[in-house]
C-alpha cells in the first residue's frame, strides 16, 4: 500500500473514532458563472487534507462526515478558474456553499480534472461514454450535425451503412436501445428526412451519454443500451443566441434569464421547399418540393428557492409531405409523422443527504396519412397511428454515510398504441393496445475500500400488467483501482424489455419502428450482460479502455424472415434467442482545443429461431473509427486558425445472402401455347457471404469570423473525401443475349458529398 | 507519461500480440464451402383443350456456369389412368412434347423427368373439376348491362379469360384468383370493353399448383409447385368456351 493510501486509511480510521456529534458537512451546487449551466462531476477538495468529493450529474455535491473546524473549499474543473471558499464546519450542521466557476482559456496549473477523469475516480460506470455538444458539432457530417451519427463513432456502436442513422450496439438491434431526451422516451429518434437525420437538434444538446451495456438499475425496459441526452439548461446570466444556415436546414437558438430561472428555445426547419416555391413564383416555373421537416425544443427553469427547482421541457418535430399541387383535379395526399413530448421535473433537496428528482413525462410518436379527393368525397381517407406514453418517476439519492449512497426510485408508465382509419362510411378503430408498467429500483453506491474498491449492487423490480408478469433484474457493478490511473471494471446484470417492434430491424432503410406492447402470449424478452474491462488514464487528458462483453438473449421476438417490412400482429413474431460477445477498445485524447479518439470494436452476434442459427444482417465483425480535431497551423494562410476535424472509418463486411445459382422462371403468354421466362437467382444461406470492407474519410473545417460585428463561423464538410464506393448490396443483372449474369454492387454514397453553412452567435 | 504506461505493459506484449492475432484470425468471415448442386427445373401446364401436351425441361445453373441448356437427352414421361407417354424434344430447346391423349376432370396425372447427373424429378397434378356457364348460353346476345356468370369449379383456384373474335384474341386475357367463397363467379360485361360481333369466351380454370406458382412466389424464393426432386411447376387446367353475340 503506498503512502497516499495509508494516509487515507488512517484518516478513515480516525474519522470513525471521532464522535458523531463532532462531525458536520458541506453541500451545494456548482455552476458555470458565464451561463449558469450545471457543472457535472466537478472536483471539490478541502485544501491541505485528503478530504473531498465530486458533484453529481446535476451539479449537486454533499461532503459528509467532516470533522468540525475551518477549511478552505476548492472547486476545480478543467477549463475553469478554480474557486476557493473559506468555511467553518460546525458539529452536527451542514453548511451550504454554492459555487460558480468562470470559464478560462488559460491553462491553470494543477487543474486537470475533467468530468470524465472525475467519473473514473469516483463512480462505477462500465461501457459508458459521453459526447459533448462541442464534439458533436465538430464531427464531419452529411449536411447537418447529428447526434446519433456522432454516437456511431463510439466503441461498440455500429451503423449499417454510410447513411444509416441507426445504432446497433454490441450485437443489439436499434429497438433494444432506450433513447431519452431530458427523461422523455423518444420512440423513434431517427425519423427526419426518411431516417437520415435524428430528431435531436444539436444546438440544444448539452451532453449525450451512452451506456453500451451494463447500465445502472435506474434505467430499464430495454435489452442493450441507453442513450441519455441532456439539453442545455438555458443561460441564466445573459441573453444569448445562435443562428445558422446550412444546406438543408436553418436553425435558431435563444437562451436567457427569467426571474429566478432561465429559458431556452431552439428550432430548425428545412427550407428547400420555400426556396423552390419562391423560385417557381419569381420565374413562373412549374416546380414544387412538397417536403419539409421541422423540430424544436423549449425549456424553462424556475428556482423558487435553493432547494427547489422546476424544469419544464417540451420538444416536438415532424416530417411533412404534402402532394396537394402534384395532382390535377383537386386530389391531395398528405403524410406526416413525428415525435413530441414534454416533461416537468421537480428537483428537490429535502435535506443535504436526500436529493430527489420527480418527473412527469408525456411522450408521443404519430403518423398521419390523409387522402382528399375534392371532386369525390367518398374517396377521402385518413389513417392515424400513434404510440403514446405517460410516465411518473421519482429518483432519489440518499447519502447514508461517506461510504454508502443509496439511489432508489419508482416509476409508473401507461402506454397506448392506437390505430384509426377514417373513410366515408365511418371510423374503423383497431382496439387500442394498452399496457401498464410499474418499476422500482434500488442501488447502493458502496465505497467498499475507497479509493480502491467500489461496488454498486442493485435491483430493479418490474410489474407488467399485461399477463400480470413480475420480473426482477439484479445488477452488480465493480470498480477496482489497482493503480491510481488504472482500474478494473466489471458488471453483470439482467435486462428485461416489455416493448417489441414489428418491423424488420435488419432493413437498410426504415423511417420509424412499429412499436407494440408485449402481448399475453409471449414471455418478456430479456438479456444478461457480463462485462469486464480495464480503464487506464495516461496523463490527465487521455483515456484508454479495453472491455470484453458477453450478452445472452432470451425470448427474443423477431419478425419472420421473408416478412420484408413488418409482421402483424405480435402473435406472428418468431420467438428466438441469441448471444453476442466481443471486445471494445477506446482511446480518447482531450487537450485544450485539440481532441481525438480511436475506437475499435470486435463483435460476434448470433441469433437462433427454431433450429436455425445465423448471423443477423448487422453482425459486423470489425469496426474502427479514428477521429482527430486540430487547429490549422499558421503556415496555411487561408485556413489559419480554423478547426479541422477528420474522421476515418473502417468496417468489415456485413453478412448477406448471395446468389449461389440461377434458374429460369417460366410462364405462358396470352396464347397458352407460347411460353417465355425470366432469370431468377437462388440465394445461399442468409449469412454465408460477407460484403467487402467499407472505409471512408470525412472532414469538417470550421473557421471563426465576424459577420456584421457578430462572432460567427463558417463550416465546410465533405463526406467520403476519396469517393469510396462501399457496397451495400448486390444485384445480378443479365445480359439477355449471352444469358450470363453479372454481379453489380450498389453504394449509397458513391461520391464525395460537400456541405457548408454559417453560424452566428449573438 | 506515455513511456511509463508502455513500459508498465511491456511484459504483456507477447501475450497481447498473440491474443490480437488469434482474435483477428478467428474473426475472418466464413465463406461457403459447399458446391452448388444443379437440379431439374420444369414447367408444364396440361390443358384439357390441347391436342398434344408439352413440358419445359430445364435445370438450375451455378452463377458461373457457362454451359447453357444441355438436356437434349432428358427422359420425360407423363402418365394418366389410361396412358403412359414418353415425350420428345420438340423443335425448340427445352420443349418436350407428347402425343394426344384426352384429359379428364378430376383425374390425376404424373410426370417423371430424368437426366444424366441430376436427381429425378416427379410431378403430380389433378385436373380441376368442370365449371358451367350460367350466362351466356351458346347463341345468346349480350350487352353491356349483362353479367357473365359461371358456376365455379370445385377445385379451381384461378380463372383465366380469353375472348376471341375470328379465332384471334380480340380483347383481353386476364386471370382472377379464386378468392371468393360464392359458388358463382360474376364478371360484368361493361368492364370488359368488348367489340361488337360474334365472340367466343374461353375460360381456363387452373389447379392450386398453378395458383401457388403464379401468386405465391416472389423473386426471392424458388418454387416447387406440384413437383419434387427439383423445382418448377406441374399444373393442369380445364378449359371450356361459349359463343355469343355482343351488342353494345
Amino acid at each position: 500500500m503506498n503512502s497516499k493510501k495509508a494516509l487515507l486509511f488512517l484518516l478513515f480510521i480516525t474519522r470513525t473514532l471521532i464522535a458523531a456529534s463532532d462531525l458536520g458537512g458541506v453541500n451545494g451546487f456548482v455552476n458555470d458563472a458565464a451561463n449558469g449551466e450545471k457543472l457535472s462531476y466537478c472536483n471539490i477538495s478541502l485544501e491541505n487534507t485528503q478530504l473531498g468529493g465530486v458533484s453529481n450529474d446535476k451539479g449537486y455535491y454533499y461532503l459528509a462526515g467532516l470533522p468540525a473546524g475551518p477549511y478552505r473549499l476548492v472547486f476545480s474543473y478543467i477549463g475553469y478558474e478554480p474557486v476557493a471558499r473559506d468555511v467553518v464546519v460546525l458539529p452536527e450542521q451542514v453548511i451550504t456553499v454554492n459555487a460558480e466557476l468562470r470559464p478560462t482559456t488559460i491553462e491553470i496549473k494543477g487543474v486537470t480534472a475533467t468530468a470524465e477523469r472525475t467519473r473514473f475516480e469516483r463512480t462505477v460506470e462500465v461501457s459508458h461514454t459521453t459526447m459533448s455538444r462541442r464534439e458533436i458539432k465538430a464531427i464531419p457530417v452529411l449536411f447537418e450535425p447529428d447526434l446519433i451519427k456522432s454516437m456511431q463513432l463510439m466503441p461498440g456502436v455500429m451503423p449499417l451503412h454510410d447513411l444509416s442513422n441507426k445504432m446497433y450496439v454490441r450485437g443489439g438491434s436499434p429497438d433494444e436501445n432506450l433513447v431519452l431526451l431530458d427523461g422523455i422516451i423518444v420512440y423513434n429518434p431517427t425519423t427526419h428526412l426518411f431516417g437520415l437525420f435524428s430528431t435531436f437538434n444539436p444546438d440544444a444538446v448539452s451532453e449525450a451519454g451512452l451506456y453500451a451495456g451494463g447500465f445502472p438499475v435506474k434505467y430499464g425496459d430495454r435489452l442493450s443500451s441507453v442513450l441519455d441526452v441532456t439539453t442545455k439548461e438555458g443561460n441564466s446570466k445573459k441573453y444569448t443566441g445562435e443562428a445558422s444556415v446550412g444546406l438543408v436546414t436553418s436553425k435558431l437558438m435563444f437562451e436567457g434569464p427569467i426571474p429566478k430561472g432561465s429559458v431556452l428555445l431552439s428550432g430548425r426547419r428545412t427550407y428547400f421547399d420555400a426556396l423552390v416555391w419562391a423560385y417557381a413564383h419569381v420565374f413562373k416555373k412549374d416546380v414544387n418540393l412538397p417536403y419539409y421537416f421541422y423540430d424544436g425544443v423549449g425549456k424553462v427553469n424556475f428556482n423558487p428557492s435553493p432547494e427547489n427547482r422546476f424544469t419544464l421541457t417540451g420538444f416536438g418535430g415532424s416530417d411533412v409531405i404534402n402532394l396537394a399541387d402534384e395532382f390535377s383535379g383537386g386530389t391531395q395526399i398528405e403524410l406526416n409523422w413525428g415525435n413530441q413530448g414534454a416533461s416537468l421535473r421537480w428537483r428537490r433537496v429535502f435535506n443535504p443527504k436526500l436529493y430527489a428528482e420527480m418527473l412527469g413525462v408525456w411522450s408521443n410518436f404519430f403518423t398521419h396519412f390523409r387522402y382528399t379527393d375534392n371532386t369525390d368525397s367518398t374517396q377521402n381517407m385518413h389513417f392515424f397511428e400513434e404510440i403514446r406514453s405517460y410516465q411518473a418517476k421519482g429518483d432519489f439519492s440518499y447519502i447514508m454515510d461517506p461510504r454508502h449512497t443509496l439511489e432508489f426510485g419508482l416509476q409508473a408508465e401507461n402506454l397506448l398504441v392506437a390505430e384509426r382509419w377514417t373513410v366515408e362510411s365511418g371510423d374503423y378503430n383497431r382496439p387500442a393496445l394498452k399496457s401498464n408498467l410499474i418499476d422500482a429500483y434500488i442501488q447502493d453506491n458502496w465505497a467498499l475500500a475507497p479509493p480502491v474498491l467500489y461496488l454498486t449492487p442493485g435491483l430493479r423490480v418490474m410489474h407488467y400488467f399485461v399477463g400480470n408478469r413480475l420480473r426482477a433484474d439484479p445488477r452488480l457493478g465493480l470498480k477496482y483501482l489497482f493503480q491510481p490511473n488504472s482500474s478494473f471494471n466489471f458488471s453483470i446484470g439482467k435486462y428485461s424489455q416489455f416493448l417489441v417492434t414489428l418491423n424488420n430491424q435488419e432493413s437498410f432503410f426504415s423511417i420509424f419502428d412499429f412499436w407494440r406492447p408485449l402481448d399475453k402470449l409471449h414471455e418478456p424478452p430479456y438479456s444478461v450482460h457480463a462485462i469486464a474491462g480495464v480503464e487506464q488514464w495516461i496523463g490527465e487528458g487521455t483515456r484508454f479502455t479495453v472491455e470484453t462483453y458477453f450478452k445472452k438473449y432470451y425470448n427474443l421476438l423477431i419478425p419472420r424472415q421473408g416478412d420484408m417490412f413488418f409482421s402483424e400482429p405480435t402473435e406472428s413474431l418468431d420467438v428466438g434467442d441469441g448471444y453476442a460477445f466481443g471486445l471494445d477498445i477506446y482511446l480518447k485524447k482531450d487537450w485544450k482545443q485539440y481532441f481525438g479518439w480511436a475506437s475499435y470494436s470486435l463483435g460476434y452476434t448470433r441469433r437462433r429461431v427454431g433450429d436455425k442459427e445465423y448471423f443477423p444482417g448487422y453482425d459486423r465483425r470489425h469496426n474502427l473509427n479514428l477521429v482527430a480535431g486540430v487547429v490549422v497551423p499558421r503556415q496555411i494562410p487561408l485556413f489559419r486558425g480554423a478547426n479541422l476535424s477528420l474522421r476515418w472509418y473502417l468496417g468489415s463486411g456485413l453478412p448477406y445472402a448471395d446468389a449461389v445459382g440461377r434458374y429460369a422462371y417460366y410462364y405462358t403468354y396470352f396464347d397458352p401455347n407460347e411460353w417465355g421466362y425470366e432469370w431468377r437467382v437462388i440465394k445461399g444461406p442468409r449469412d454465408a457471404f460477407r460484403l467487402p470492407l467499407s472505409h471512408r474519410l470525412d472532414l469538417h473545417l470550421e473557421k471563426n469570423i465576424r459577420i456584421f460585428g457578430l462572432l460567427g463561423s463558417w463550416y465546410l464538410d465533405v463526406m467520403n473525401v476519396y469517393a469510396r464506393k462501399n457496397v451495400l448490396f448486390y444485384q445480378w443483372e443479365y445480359d439477355y443475349i449471352s444469358e450470363y449474369p453479372r454481379k453489380v454492387g450498389y453504394s449509397v454514397l458513391p461520391i464525395p458529398i460537400p456541405s457548408l453553412g454559417i453560424n452566428i452567435r449573438f | 507519461m506515455t513511456k511509463k504506461f508502455l513500459s508498465s505493459y511491456r511484459g504483456y506484449t507477447p501475450i497481447l500480440i498473440l491474443a490480437v492475432g488469434i482474435m483477428l484470425f478467428s474473426a475472418c468471415p466464413k465463406t461457403p464451402g459447399e458446391d452448388f448442386q444443379s437440379e431439374l427445373n420444369v414447367f408444364g401446364v396440361i390443358r384439357s383443350d390441347r391436342g398434344a401436351q408439352f413440358i419445359i425441361v430445364d435445370r438450375t445453373y451455378a452463377m458461373d456456369d457457362t454451359m447453357g441448356w444441355d438436356l437434349e437427352n432428358a427422359f420425360v414421361t407423363m402418365t394418366g389412368d389410361t396412358f403412359c407417354d414418353t415425350f420428345h424434344l420438340w423443335e425448340y430447346e427445352r420443349e418436350f412434347r407428347g402425343f394426344y391423349h384426352p384429359l379428364e376432370t378430376g383425374q390425376t396425372y404424373n410426370i417423371m423427368v430424368a437426366a444424366d447427373g441430376l436427381d429425378t424429378l416427379w410431378g403430380e397434378t389433378t385436373m380441376p373439376g368442370a365449371y358451367a356457364f350460367i350466362f351466356p348460353q351458346p347463341g345468346d346476345t349480350v350487352d353491356n348491362s349483362d353479367t357473365i356468370i359461371i358456376r365455379k369449379s370445385p377445385e379451381g383456384k384461378v380463372y383465366e379469360f380469353r375472348l376471341y373474335q375470328n379465332d384471334t384474341i380480340a380483347v383481353m386475357g386476364m386471370s382472377y384468383p379464386d378468392f371468393l367463397t360464392d359458388t358463382l363467379f360474376r364478371l360484368p360485361v361493361e368492364e370488359m370493353n368488348l367489340p361488337e360481333g360474334d365472340l367466343r369466351l374461353e375460360i381456363a380454370v387452373y389447379d392450386s399448383n398453378f395458383f401457388n406458382y403464379q401468386y405465391q412466389y416472389g423473386s426471392n424464393e424458388y418454387p416447387q409447385c406440384g413437383v419434387s426432386g427439383g423445382l418448377g411447376a406441374f399444373c393442369s387446367a380445364y378449359v371450356n368456351s361459349v359463343n355469343f353475340y355482343f351488342q353494345p
